[in-house]
C-alpha cells in the first residue's frame, strides 16, 4: 500500500512533466521549459523514494532523494523568478 | 558533517524552497484568480509541511511511513487542480 | 484585475515587472484588457475586424478574407471570442458572429485597441506576449487536457 502511495507522487510528477514540455513544445515559453524539469526532478525523488524503501530498502538513499528534491526547487525557482523580474 | 546531518541540512533547504514556491504561486493566484494556482499554492505548503513532519520524526519512528500520506495529499491537491481545469466552466 | 494592476504600477518604482509599462495610447487598462482577453495576434486581429461598424455580421469565411492564416484556427478564435463575451453567434448558414460587448467600456476598449494596434503595431504585439503574462496563461493552459478546448 505504501508502495502504491509512492507510485502515485511519481505519476503525477510525471504528468506534470509531460502536460509542461508539451505546452511549451507548442508557445515556447521558457517558463514551462524549467517547470517540466522541476517537476521531473520531483519524480526522479519519488522514484528513488520508492526503489530506497521497497525494491532497495538495505541502501539508504535518502541524500540522493534530497539532493533530487533540492534540484527540482532549484530549477522551479529559477523558472519562476525569470518569469516575474525584467532583466 | 555526518550523513544525518547532511540530510537535516537538506530537508531544511527543501523546506524553505517550498515555501518560496508556494509563495510564488499564491501570487499568481491572485494575479490570475485561477484556482490551478492555487491547489497549486496548497500543494507545495503540504510538501513543505511533508518534510517539516519527516525531520520531526526522525526514519525510525512508527508513524514515518504515514507522512508520506502527506506527499500523496499534496499531489491529490495537484491532480484535483488538473481536474477541475478540465471540467465546468472555462477559467 | 486588481493584481495585475498592482504589479503594472509598481513596474515603475521596482525591477519586479509583468507586462509592458503603459504608454500614451497604450493606456493601463487596455493592457490589463488584453491581458485578460487576447492570446495571439490572429485573435486580435480577429476582433479588431470583426468590431468594425460595416459590416456588422461576419463569417468564417469572411474573416479569412482578411486574415488569412487558416480557417479552422479561425473558427477557433471566433469561438473563444465569443465565450469571452465579447462576440455573439448569429445562427444561419452559414454560421455567422457579430460585434457585441457586454459593457460598453469593453466597446470602448476594443475602439482603442484597434487604435493603439495602427499606431504601435509592435508596442500590443510585445504586451500579448510579454513575459510574466504569457508564462502564467501559458501554465495554466498547460493542464488543459484537451488541445481543442476554447480559450478563455
Amino acid at each position: 500500500m505504501a508502495a502504491l502511495i509512492y507510485i502515485l507522487c511519481a505519476l503525477t510528477s510525471g504528468a506534470c512533466t509531460v502536460l509542461l514540455l508539451r505546452r511549451y513544445w507548442h508557445s515556447r515559453v521558457r517558463m514551462l521549459f524549467w517547470s517540466a524539469l522541476a517537476f521531473l526532478a520531483f519524480a526522479l525523488s519519488n522514484v528513488l523514494l520508492f526503489i530506497d524503501l521497497i525494491v532497495l530498502p538495505q541502501w539508504d538513499l535518502t541524500i540522493l532523494r534530497s539532493l533530487a528534491t533540492s534540484s527540482g526547487i532549484l530549477l522551479l525557482l529559477y523558472g519562476l523568478i525569470i518569469t516575474t523580474t525584467k532583466p | 558533517m555526518s550523513v544525518i546531518q547532511v540530510n537535516i541540512a537538506l530537508t531544511g533547504a527543501n523546506i524553505m524552497g517550498f515555501l518560496i514556491a508556494g509563495l510564488f504561486f499564491f501570487r499568481f493566484w491572485r494575479l490570475t484568480h485561477e484556482r490551478l494556482f492555487a491547489m497549486f499554492t496548497l500543494a507545495f505548503c503540504v510538501m513543505a509541511l511533508e518534510r517539516v513532519a519527516l525531520l520531526a520524526m526522525g526514519s525510525n519512528h512508527e508513524f514515518t511511513p504515514y507522512v508520506y500520506f502527506l506527499r500523496l495529499a499534496a499531489y491529490g491537491l495537484i491532480l484535483v487542480g488538473i481536474i477541475d481545469k478540465n471540467r465546468g466552466p472555462q477559467r | 484585475m486588481d493584481g495585475l494592476a498592482a504589479i503594472l504600477e509598481s513596474a515603475a518604482g521596482r525591477r519586479l515587472v509583468i507586462g509592458m509599462p503603459p504608454q500614451e495610447f497604450l493606456h493601463r487598462d487596455l493592457v490589463l484588457f488584453i491581458a485578460e482577453y487576447i492570446r495571439s495576434v490572429e485573435q486580435l486581429e480577429v476582433l479588431i475586424l470583426t468590431s468594425a461598424a460595416v459590416p456588422t455580421e461576419w463569417s468564417i469565411e469572411a474573416v479569412y478574407e482578411t486574415v488569412k492564416t487558416n480557417r479552422a484556427s479561425i473558427a477557433q478564435r471566433l469561438k473563444d471570442l465569443t465565450s469571452s463575451g465579447l462576440l455573439v453567434e448569429v445562427a444561419g448558414d452559414p454560421v455567422c458572429y457579430r460585434f457585441q460587448p457586454r459593457t460598453e467600456r469593453q466597446r470602448q476598449l476594443v475602439a482603442d485597441l484597434a487604435n493603439a494596434y495602427k499606431r504601435a503595431s509592435v508596442r500590443v504585439i510585445e504586451t500579448i506576449y510579454s513575459p510574466a503574462t504569457a508564462s502564467l496563461r501559458e501554465f495554466a493552459r498547460a493542464f488543459r487536457l484537451k488541445p481543442d478546448q476554447p480559450d478563455k
